[in-house]
């Protein structure tokens, strides 16, 4: 079972990804949500998740500084990012990869594609491991 | 700075992928006007292109959106509607932006309820290139606006 942090402003989009979760095939655990970058640090403190979806404009502190932040946590750094946003600009992509995410689904996205996104994130990360 | 799509199809193909593909919506191009108890809500985009996207739904249409968006089992409600509005809102304008400047960033402010009846006048602005885009789904029809210019 994978447990798993969601960090988005929106409770709407929260929820769709919840939803869209249960809707694949992942066997998936506890799943966390957070508002913004800081509230998803203080869940990180208290939880161990093995991956993370994260959207990049949030109040407080947004997704960009969220990521550098992790990446600066030697017991967060490892933890792979997904960014999930409306935003597809190639410049913003760039951006983010920069800062440490390792993945980014643009929306709309079907439940098929968090899938294939969050198969291949473990896939890399148990290959890092081994 | 490469030569832009035209805005009308890449407004429609855009609205029609999001409607589709994150509500399950068969969402089919329509003409006509939104009915008197629908409502709206609007942004602001900035960056490379500057301008502003509205987007007015008839009720019945937003409820089964959001029976869609979140499932049976959640929770139903006006708070919920809007706020899947202001969400419904920022998608149709990032995909779109992320389709007509791919290469460009183009920021979106918070997505704000605004008032039906202000939809399209607020879109006359000067120098801007306009679109429309309506459709009926489910429940009634959606009215997707944009108003865009290339920052100078």
């Amino acid at each position: 079972m994978r447990d798993i942090l969601i960090v988005d402003d929106s409770r709407a989009m929260r929820s769709f990804l919840r939803r869209a979760l249960s809707m694949t095939s992942l066997e998936i655990g506890q799943v966390h949500e957070a508002e913004n970058g800081l509230e998803a640090l203080g869940v990180l403190d208290e939880h161990k998740v093995e991956v993370i979806f994260s959207d990049i404009n949030m109040p407080v502190m947004d997704g960009a500084v969220f990521v550098g932040e992790l990446a600066k946590r030697e017991t967060m750094r490892k933890i792979p990012v997904v960014v999930v946003s409306t935003d597809s600009s190639t410049e913003r992509k760039e951006q983010m990869h920069a800062l440490g995410a390792k993945g980014y689904i643009a929306k709309p996205f079907s439940p098929e594609s968090l899938e294939t996104e969050v198969v291949r994130l473990l896939w890399e990360a148990s290959d890092d491991e081994s | 700075m490469k030569a832009r799509p035209e805005l009308q199809p890449t407004l429609r193909e855009a609205s029609t992928n999001v409607l589709e593909t994150m509500f399950f919506a068969d969402a089919e191009p329509a003409h006509g006007a939104v009915h008197s108890d629908a409502v709206a809500c609007s942004l602001l985009c900035t960056g490379a292109e500057e301008g502003s996207f509205k987007v007015a739904i008839d009720r019945a249409a937003l409820l089964l959106l959001c029976e869609a968006f979140f499932g049976e089992d959640d929770e139903p409600g006006m708070i919920r509607e809007l706020e899947l509005l202001c969400e419904l809102t920022n998608m149709l304008a990032g995909s779109t932006l992320s389709a007509y400047a791919p290469d460009h960033l183009c920021p979106l402010s918070t997505p704000q309820l605004c008032d039906v009846a202000a939809h399209s006048a607020t879109l006359a602005m000067p120098m801007h290139r306009t679109a429309t885009a309506n459709f009926a789904i489910d429940g009634g029809l959606i009215s997707v606006s944009c108003a865009l210019q290339a920052a100078a």
